[in-house]
């Protein structure tokens, strides 16, 4: 049930009292933490920190021996268990999710929706101290989901609380969260409460520009101002009006229904994500194409063109669809999330872990099924198989000739193992830019290959693997290269500008053959 | 790669046969196993450079000119040209046994003569003038990454030559645009590029005598002044003035002036701003060991083995006549790392429109430099701190000083990169920012602004 319907008759306040947003009570937890580590994760609590068990090891616990040993955590000062377990201490996932999740993981587990700031804090002076490398983190993320959108006139909404601060923002189809604990305890703050405000996205960005190692900000309530100190820098941000803020309401973005979530992996959809973008044009010609469509694990996304198909195993069994313009925002930002739930609110699709929360809007749009199909395609199936870094430096020496719509033409001769081949580009006033290679022969048809194509996508797709070869298949109308690493496989379908002509080898030599075809 | 592939050139565009008739490669042999094809004996005699055109229109089946060049070699003559001209074409002159790279703007001129490693097929004092496309070079024969590339694929087999093949004939074989193809090869890559046969004029004066240059004092020298000469080419303040260790150029318009000293140049200077930035990037490229230069006719030559430049000097212009330091009302020294950080950080503060920044020196005499800018709800200030310069009795009482100057100046006020302290005296008109280290002296005066309304 999300927050701003929880019926708390103190503005901003949860069911739960807790105005916090990504803040976890007892209650939501299930279970109390345990007191001597009031920040433990409540996952490594309920599963991992069991009174039978090391919370180093993992392992059983060794019966006392009147002297250090491993579990007996009241027997021991910190440089003991340093001294005794230093390499235990740096391989225990314990102590690594500790370090990485200062708040509560149990947060994500009874997230139910966002807290929604109603009213505007008129009066008192709050401060609080802040470490400035994860904030700038969190304002550049901030800034990436706002896309390429204006960001002079974007507004972020600043919520402190006793123990931590949270950024929102929404922008568009995409908004997005994050959540800082705080260097000290905010006494100025009301337990259980919280103040906000508002400001702009490029009054924090210039701010922390000049900002280094701790920053406090100062909220003065009663003179709309936030004062910012780091160093021997300081400058005032005046705060916006609170209410022309467009926040996250369930209206907005629908209903959070922490049934409907799903663990998902945010590394495999940021790469899936940056594979593909270069394919994907915010075409409002071509709407059908201006889609991306996770499905089985594959995310497809093009335009006529070009179409990549990214598939993670990772991703398998949750589908999205969202308009292509989001993808480099979700590039952007999903790296910074760790491994996370996603929730279909209907509206939009709401990516969240402990710190960070990131929402794109969905969109009933299908990419066109036929595309797809295209790749089970077995007629006239051509096979060669190229060495990447010669192949990657011949299509960027292409470019050179600034050829004309970008084409490069590809002449491929077979003999029994190999195919000697030849890419060409034409520019204006004659210019001409040639190179050949070999790479090995992978089909048993035995006929030349000519095919026209675009030198950036070939190239787009090439320069992010690194296996030593690329797999190239072609079609009658279209090439696609099949590449692979071990996080993904990718696959992608290139148009041909003309029709795959296929010739028969002549008896002549290679280059007879190769300027007979040329011509 | 099978030899055959590798050397086989389809060629489109009319290749003229060989005076026995057969259709030779056009650039499988351009190297040793086929020897510079004689040119009839009529051509024999130099041509004038304006002939040259016409030797091309005259003879119309003559054999295509073959030559090739080291890649480094050909991108530091393109290196040395772009120093000096930026132009969408690249002039050369073929030699029978060098390539020379020519350029010139109105106040400078550049000529980089490039060895070739196959002679041209050309008699000794035969020429060809040519004209190519600028992005020829840029982006295909001089770029670094075509070559990177290259090394990677063939590790350490690579190919560091670049074959060309020209075609003399024009007749016929030239387009409606009076231009040929000509054919390149460089590591896998085979080029067909238009060029044209445009007369062009190689420095006659002969080379001054000049002597020995240190090219990295005078680089440095020139770069401690020549950001503050005007931007303005019709600016008469948009010259830098050097003598034998000193150097001044400043721009009233924009409220600054650099003055050097220690600085050692031997001959007294006054370049245009753009010549002596120009010039800084070539000194870059010159030789060490047989770099020289000397000024003939007002005009300043600065070459070596293979790269001659001539830059126009210019007419002294009005004296610069920065405020005196005796009227000074302050003095202190400031750290130089602390310093250029708050400048950093004052700047980034800026708004998109242009804002001076408030300096003020308060506090004793371990005091305070503080900069300040007007922002949205206030002033953003960043302080460091300085050591002032006091009487003994009032220590502890210093008064404090304000000044309003413009952030471009300000940035450019670390004139030394060794140095560890910045001198920060207060004029009346302007504030003085000096730096010291091994026997030079840079000091720039910023002049004080009007304060901005807020």
């Amino acid at each position: 049930m999300p927050s701003n319907e929880s019926g708390s008759s103190e503005p901003g306040l949860e069911a739960n009292g807790s105005t916090e947003p990504f803040a976890v009570t007892p209650a939501d937890a299930g279970q109390e933490l345990p007191t001597t580590s009031p920040q433990m994760p409540e996952q490594v609590v309920a599963e991992d920190i069991s009174p039978f068990k090391d919370p180093i090891t993992h392992g059983p616990v060794e019966p006392y021996q009147g002297g250090p040993h491993k579990g007996a955590w009241e027997d021991l000062s910190f440089e003991d268990i340093v001294a005794h377990q230093s390499h235990e201490f740096e391989e225990s996932s314990f102590f690594t999710e500790l370090a990485k999740d200062p708040l509560h993981l149990a947060a994500v587990e009874s997230f139910t929706g966002f807290t929604i700031h109603t009213s505007p804090t008129l009066a008192g002076t709050y401060r609080c101290l802040l470490d400035v490398d994860p904030l700038k983190h969190a304002i550049s993320l901030v800034a990436a989901a706002s896309g390429a959108r204006n960001s002079d006139r974007e507004q972020v909404k600043v919520a402190l609380s006793r123990n931590q601060l949270s950024i929102r923002s929404a922008f568009g189809g995409a908004f997005c969260e994050c959540v800082l604990p705080l260097a000290t305890t905010c006494d100025d703050v009301p337990l259980g409460g919280c103040v906000a405000f508002v400001v702009l996205l490029t009054d924090m960005l210039m701010t922390l520009d000049a900002c280094e190692n701790k920053i406090e900000l100062t909220f003065v309530a009663d003179q709309s101002r936030v004062s910012v100190v780091s160093g021997a820098f300081a400058r005032p941000i005046l705060t916006k009006n609170f209410s022309k803020f467009t926040d996250i309401t369930e209206a907005r973005i629908g209903l959070i229904d922490p049934k409907l979530r799903q663990v998902f992996d945010p590394s495999a959809l940021a790469k899936a994500c940056r594979l593909l973008a270069p394919y994907v044009l915010d075409d409002p010609v071509q709407e059908s194409f201006n889609v991306v469509e996770l499905v089985n694990g594959r995310l497809i996304g093009g335009s006529m063109s070009a179409v990549g198909f990214v598939y993670a195993p990772a991703l398998k069994g949750r589908d999205l669809r969202f308009r292509g313009r989001f993808l480099p925002v979700l590039a952007d930002f999903m790296p910074a999330l760790d491994k996370c739930y996603v929730y279909d609110t209907g509206k939009f699709y709401v990516f969240r872990d402990h710190r960070f929360a990131f929402g794109i809007e969905k969109t009933e749009r299908r990419f066109p099924a036929e595309i797809a199909a295209l790749l089970s395609v077995e007629k006239n199936q051509d096979r060669v198989l190229l060495p990447r870094k010669q192949l990657l430096h011949m299509l960027a020496g292409m470019t050179a000739s600034k050829p004309i719509d970008g084409v490069a033409s590809f002449i491929g001769l077979k003999d029994l193992h190999n195919v000697h081949y030849e890419l060409t580009a034409k520019g204006e006033n004659g210019r001409r830019v040639r190179a050949r290679s070999t790479g090995a022969r992978q089909s048993m048809i035995d006929t030349a290959i000519h095919a026209k194509f675009s030198i950036g996508a070939l190239l787009n797709t090439v320069k992010e693997f690194e296996a030593a070869s690329t797999l190239i298949d072609f079609y009658p109308g279209f090439l696609v290269t099949r590449e692979s690493d071990d996080q993904v496989e990718m696959e992608t379908l290139i148009s041909l500008v003309k029709p795959l002509k296929a010739r028969k080898p002549s008896t002549k030599t290679a280059d007879e053959a190769f300027e007979e075809a040329t011509l | 790669m099978s030899p055959d592939l590798e050397n086989s050139d389809p060629i489109e565009n009319k290749v003229p046969a060989s005076p026995d008739g057969s259709q030779g490669d056009p650039i499988a042999n351009l190297t040793d196993d086929v020897p510079a094809t004689p040119v009839p004996a009529d051509h024999s005699k130099k041509p004038s450079t304006k002939q040259s055109a016409h030797l091309i229109e005259a003879t119309s089946h003559l054999p295509d000119v073959l030559f090739s060049v080291e890649r480094v070699d050909l991108r530091l003559a393109h290196l040395a040209l772009s120093a000096v001209v930026h132009a969408d074409w690249v002039q050369a002159r073929l030699e029978r046994d060098r390539l020379i790279l020519v350029g010139s703007t109105n106040k400078a001129r550049c000529e980089a003569a490039v060895p070739l490693h196959e002679h041209a097929s050309l008699l000794a004092e035969d020429h060809l003038d040519l004209r190519f496309s600028a992005d020829l070079f840029v982006d295909l024969l001089c770029n670094r990454n075509r070559w990177l590339g290259d090394r990677m694929d063939r590790s350490g087999d690579a190919d560091t030559l670049i074959r060309f093949r020209l075609p003399q004939t024009a007749k016929g074989a030239a387009n409606s645009e009076g231009q040929v193809n000509c054919k390149i090869k460089t590591g896998p890559f085979t080029a067909r590029w238009p060029v044209e046969f445009i007369p062009l004029e190689l420095s006659a004066d002969p080379l001054p005598q000049g002597s020995g240059l240190d090219n990295g004092a005078f680089r440095e020298a020139l770069q401690a002044i020549a950001e503050f000469a005007d931007r303005s080419s019709q600016s008469p303040f948009a010259t830098l003035s050097l003598n034998a260790t000193s150097g001044i150029a400043g721009s009233p318009v924009h409220g600054r002036i650099r003055i050097t000293e220690g600085f050692l140049v031997s001959n007294p200077l006054t370049l245009a701003r753009s010549s002596a930035r120009n010039l800084i990037d070539l000194l870059a490229l010159i030789d060490r060991a047989t770099a020289r230069w000397g000024v003939v006719d007002n005009t300043l030559h600065v070459y070596d083995a293979r790269i001659r430049s001539a830059f126009k000097l210019e007419v002294q212009g009005p004296k610069l006549t920065p405020p005196s330091e005796r009227d000074s009302l302050d003095h202190g020294l400031a750290p130089v790392a602390e310093l250029r950080s708050a400048v950093a950080k004052i700047v980034s503060q800026i708004e998109p429109t242009e804002s001076p920044v408030r300096m003020r020196i308060f506090g004793g005499e371990a005091g305070t430099l503080e900069l300040a800018v007007p922002v949205n709800g206030g002033l953003a200030t960043v302080t460091c701190p300085i050591q002032r310069s006091a009487d003994a009795e009032v220590s502890d009482n210093l008064p404090t000083h304000e000044a309003w100057l413009g952030s471009d100046g300000l940035q450019k006020i670390f004139g030394l990169q060794v140095a560890t302290t910045v001198s920060v005296t207060t004029l009346k008109g302007a504030i003085e920012f000096g730096q010291s280290s091994d026997g030079k002296t840079t000091k720039t005066q910023l002049a004080r602004l009007k304060a901005p309304k807020v």
